[in-house]
């Protein structure tokens, strides 16, 4: 299909799918930023994330796509990634806290995760979701003994500036993935009850 | 879990049935596995959560002086 035809189409859906991210936090010119563990790109503040393909991995069954086109598609592996479950975002934490030293030339200080709003083309797969669009809908920021790295901020001075956001942004005191899903399952079940 | 069972020298993606991920030199690559379906969608409410006024910097919301009179000589 092509772009002009996409744009013309009626939606499928009508509300943004959520899933789950792990990011680091660097530190901005004015205050920490969420930034990926993918690939070298900051989120930005207040605006929403859009995606661009760099002719990324092959992930179809046919051959790889090396025409250009708009991100995400079923094709390549292009497009801002989420996973279906904090699992798999919490094991992500695991290793990019013990991993990143800097990130574009800023300062790594910490990891934080969360969930994302994912929106425009969506391509859905076993495991979690590639999108065009996507902004942080809740943010975790992971206290500083998490990976065993000591952070120049704490973590509730982090999501203090992350709350910049513009959405829920807290701290979380653990020092391993197990106790990530212990503490977001609890607190998402005080806010359910 | 240790980090390194993350690290796989095989293929770059697996079949979808394990995730896992794989390191350039820096970066992670997050395994969702293979694509199923795609779709569209438009929220009918923006999922960016609109400026408050009182976030802004107070600069920004300083009323401007009042321009100079002309200096007549």
């Amino acid at each position: 299909m092509r772009d002009s035809e996409r744009d013309a189409k009626a939606p499928d859906y009508v509300e943004p799918v959520r899933g789950w991210r792990t990011w680091l936090v660097v530190q901005g010119h004015d205050g920490a930023r969420l930034a990926s563990v993918s690939f070298p790109a900051l989120w930005p503040r207040r605006r929403r994330l859009s995606a661009e393909c760099g002719r990324g991995f092959h992930t179809g069954s046919g051959p790889p796509l090396r025409v250009e086109h708009r991100a995400p598609s079923l094709d390549c592996s292009c497009g801002i990634y989420a996973t279906w479950n904090l699992d798999r975002a919490a094991q992500i934490a695991d290793c990019a806290t013990a991993r990143f030293r800097d990130c574009l030339g800023r300062a790594v200080l910490g990891a934080a995760l969360g969930e994302v709003s994912l929106w425009g083309t969506v391509v859905e797969c076993a495991h979690g979701w590639r999108a065009g669009f996507a902004y942080p809908a809740r943010i975790y920021v992971l206290a500083p003994s998490y990976g065993r790295r000591s952070q120049v901020a704490s973590a509730d001075e982090l999501a203090a500036d992350l709350s910049s956001y513009g959405v829920p942004t807290d701290p979380l005191r653990c020092s391993s993935s197990l106790e990530i899903r212990r503490l977001i399952g609890s607190e998402r079940a005080d806010r359910a009850a | 879990m240790s980090c390194h069972a993350f690290f796989l020298p095989q293929e770059p993606f697996s079949n979808g049935q394990r995730f896992c991920f794989r390191g350039d030199g820096n970066r992670l690559f997050m395994e969702i596995g293979r694509p199923e379906r795609q779709y569209e969608i438009e929220p009918l409410e923006d999922p960016v959560p609109r400026e408050e006024p009182d976030e802004r910097p107070t600069r920004e919301r300083e009323l401007a002086l009042p321009a100079l009179e002309p200096l007549t000589t």
